[in-house]
């Protein structure tokens, strides 16, 4: 368990504190309704963490994630990256989609140079750059491609590319790999993990599983099913670098039993 | 041969698929219809030449209008009131549909509207357009205008949403936003949309201006068809009711040519 | 995106009374005789009712309507199960359908006259011509679809020709066929007025066309309220029947 004073705040690279959100989406008969997404979640990161936000469907962790992006605003609560509240899409923020969110139109380049020509940067600068990072997830040969060309995994990929060219101080992963199926999961979890090492940004990482979030994360914030809050948030103390083997290790079974727990509905807790 | 007979039997279509090649046959076939139509035609025409004319004597008529620059002068006139009504209904189909593709109060607003009026005859109004927009080139233009708009702006309000949905989030998280997100993302989305809808808005355009040219007259084609109809100058009827689908045939196949060019992803 | 707190009906009326106020005060200002006011239309709306003259004429259009549809249906339909299912000849066809859907059908009228004549059963071939392609190609595509997703059901289970078409693919192409009636039905609305209008009839193309010969601009646009309201009517009916019956589909035609 984390309990940060005040004076370790600086270390935080990504706070959320007491977030609210209230949805007013509109009910029968198109007259407005409150949802709560959200109630009083808490998380802190630190710099150079991998955190995941673990927790069934609409228990608001993509709604705290986008929060943290500045996507969405929330209802309440404080909300800082670096010590400055998030307003809006902060620079130092990128952000990988579940649905990879690929512009059809542009090739994997186009994509991938996408965030830094929106940056200003100068052409042949972030041509490079991005043709650096198509390397990276092993994309080269399809630089020209459209996504359309290109299979689920190699699309997020791209996606992972064109947020890593923005050398992102946080990541921002919203079940990157849910739209996959569970081979090619496997493969870009570890994959991930490669990438990442290699790089020193702080991660955030929604999932709903716990598998997942045991391989990859330093530390996973459990969600509560709806209205979202946090009941737990736990230390993974699994060796690195993590590799198909930690899964065998008693350690691993004992913390995926454990979560399995946390994660039950209440009423059949008894 | 693909014969009535063969198409009886699955598997037998499947061997002569392996025999001879898809396209070949399907060419083939294509033309084959086309010879049996155009002779069915010619046989059965010469026999009553009044009613139904016969290709040749409709090719001759047509010749002859060429020579004359008849046709030309019929073809241009109707192509210009086309013209300038599709893209006055193009641009007010954009502006509108996106401004209620954009924004849900605009939409829930005017949609409705749009919606029912999308469905409505609008032919009906075509008489009024003289009384509205005086006599001249503006009646016929309107009436183009009226029937195309619908489409395009409904087709828009799709293409907005759905590039609302699919990529404005994506672009927002890279710091995108106002000009450049209309320009570098919205836009292109909604292209796919947009496509269709100037696809789909020529054939009411068309339909406007032709029936514009029935009741207010003029030198277009649509104003010599009903010429020719009540003079029952057949030949001449049909050439040009040819010549109308020629044309509209060919602008659609050029559209889907450049899309299919323009864009690697189809919509 | 943020909106002030109106539900959203309250937003629709907004909507209508922006509409009716820019109408009415334009009208105001402009010539009664080119403009009429919001409130002038209504009255002669409701003349049209209470005279019975609206109820009658829609009589007669619904009547082409209905008939030329019936037609179409029983042409386009058969015809597109039957190409959708001998895909070779479909697909030989193809360009010819395409270009007949792609004209303008109106273009048509003259030819229509010389052969049927002017009165009603001339307006129900013109009916019919406007809906039947959209029925063909809908069902076409349907029967396609269905015969490409389930052929290796029907082949491995050994059904009969004629067992696979009455049970997979004719059930299996409902969806697709109501969406065709759907589409066909909105052409044929049109094409039923188009035809009273150029034609000799006793429909709503009639007093419409009648109203405007005789400058009555009031009338013209009450006449085409009527004429958005039955059409929103029958359209609206479409869907929900169309939506009702597409349960095991995943995306909507068109």
């Amino acid at each position: 368990m984390t309990n940060t004073g005040h004076a370790a705040s600086a270390a935080q690279k990504v706070t959320a504190r007491d977030v609210r959100k209230v949805y007013e989406t509109r009910g029968s008969q198109g007259a407005p309704k409150e949802v709560l997404a959200l109630d009083g979640a808490t998380v802190e990161v630190r710099a150079g963490e991998f955190v995941s936000l673990l927790g069934p469907s609409g228990c608001g962790k993509t709604t705290l994630l986008k929060i943290i992006g500045g996507l969405i605003p929330s209802t309440a609560g404080d909300v800082r990256v670096d010590g400055a509240v998030v307003r809006e899409p902060s620079r130092k923020v990128a952000i990988v989609f579940q649905n990879f969110g690929l512009f059809p139109w542009r090739t994997v380049l186009g994509n991938v140079e996408f965030g830094l020509e929106a940056a200003g940067m100068p052409t042949k600068e972030r041509r490079e750059r991005a043709k650096e990072y198509i390397d990276l997830v092993s994309l080269t040969k399809f630089t020209h491609s459209h996504p359309s060309q290109l299979s689920g995994g190699m699309q997020q990929r791209v996606g992972l590319a064109r947020a890593l060219a923005l050398r992102p101080e946080v990541l921002l992963m919203d079940e990157p790999f849910g739209s996959l199926d569970a081979h090619t999961r496997e493969l870009l979890q570890f994959e991930l993990l490669g990438i990442l090492a290699r790089t020193q940004a702080t991660i955030v990482f929604v999932t709903h599983s716990v598998d997942e979030a045991l391989v990859l994360s330093d530390r996973i914030a459990v969600f509560s099913p709806s209205p979202g809050r946090i009941i737990e948030t736990l230390s993974v103390d699994l060796p690195h670098p993590r590799d198909e083997a930690v899964k065998s290790l008693p350690r691993y079974a004992e913390m995926r039993e454990h979560i399995w727990e946390r994660l039950r509905p209440p009423a059949v807790a008894a | 041969m693909i014969g009535i007979r063969k198409v009886g039997s699955a598997a037998r279509v499947v061997d002569l698929q392996a025999r001879w090649g898809d396209r070949t046959t399907i060419i083939a076939g294509q033309l084959a219809v086309l010879v049996i139509w155009l002779t069915a035609w010619e046989a059965v025409g010469r026999g009553d030449p009044l009613l139904l004319s016969y290709p040749t004597q409709v090719l001759g008529g047509l010749v002859t209008m060429i020579q004359t620059s008849e046709l030309q002068g019929l073809f241009l006139f109707t192509a210009r009131t086309f013209l300038i009504g599709w893209a006055i209904a193009a641009v007010a189909g954009l502006v509108f549909g996106s401004l209620i593709g954009a924004f849900r109060p605009v939409a829930l607003m005017f949609e409705p509207f749009v919606n029912a009026l999308y469905s409505t005859p609008k032919i009906v109004l075509i008489p009024l357009m003289v009384l509205w927009f005086g006599i001249g080139l503006n009646a016929y233009v309107a009436s183009v205008a009226i029937g195309a708009v619908f489409p395009m702006m409904i087709m828009t309000i799709t293409g907005v949403r759905n590039a609302g949905r699919e990529y404005v989030d994506v672009a927002r998280s890279f710091g995108v936003k106002g000009l450049q997100l209309l320009w570098k993302v919205v836009v292109p989305g909604a292209l796919p949309f947009i496509f269709v809808g100037l696809r789909l808005s020529m054939g009411r355009a068309i339909g406007g201006a032709i029936a514009a040219e029935f009741f207010l007259g003029g030198g277009g084609i649509g104003g010599a068809v009903q010429a020719a109809g009540m003079a029952f100058a057949s030949a001449q009827m049909y050439g040009l009711i040819l010549i109308i689908f020629g044309s509209v045939m060919a602008v659609d196949i050029g559209f889907r040519r450049l899309w299919s060019v323009l864009s690697p992803v189809r919509p | 995106m943020r909106s002030f707190r109106l539900a959203d009906w309250q937003w629709n009326v907004l909507g209508a009374l922006v509409i009716i106020g820019a109408w009415q005060l334009y009208a105001t200002f402009a010539n009664p005789f080119f403009i009429p006011s919001f409130t002038r239309v209504l009255s002669e709306l409701w003349t049209y009712i209470v005279t019975g003259a609206i109820a009658e004429a829609l009589g007669h259009t619904f009547l082409l309507l209905i008939v030329g549809l019936v037609l179409g249906s029983l042409v386009g339909v058969p015809l597109g199960l039957f190409l959708g299912v001998n895909q070779r000849l479909g697909d030989i066809l193809a360009p010819y359908i395409q270009a007949a859907y792609a004209t303008p059908r109106i273009a048509l009228i003259p030819v229509v006259i010389i052969f049927f004549g002017i009165s009603t059963p001339g307006q129900i071939v013109l009916v019919f011509l406007q809906c039947v392609f959209e029925i063909l190609i809908a069902t076409e595509a349907g029967a396609r679809e269905v015969s490409g997703q389930f052929v290796e059901v029907a082949r491995s289970l050994r059904l009969s020709r004629l067992k696979t078409f009455v049970d997979v693919i004719l059930p299996g192409s409902f969806p697709y066929i109501v969406s065709g009636l759907r589409l066909g039905l909105s052409n044929a609305f049109i094409g039923a007025i188009g035809a009273e209008l150029f034609m000799e009839s006793a429909g709503m193309g009639e007093l419409v066309r009648f109203a405007s010969q005789s400058f009555r601009t009031d009338r013209v646009i009450a006449g085409v309220i009527v004429l958005s309201l039955v059409a929103v009517v029958l359209i609206t009916g479409m869907r929900l029947w169309e939506r009702r019956v597409q349960g095991w589909r995943t995306e909507t035609f068109e």
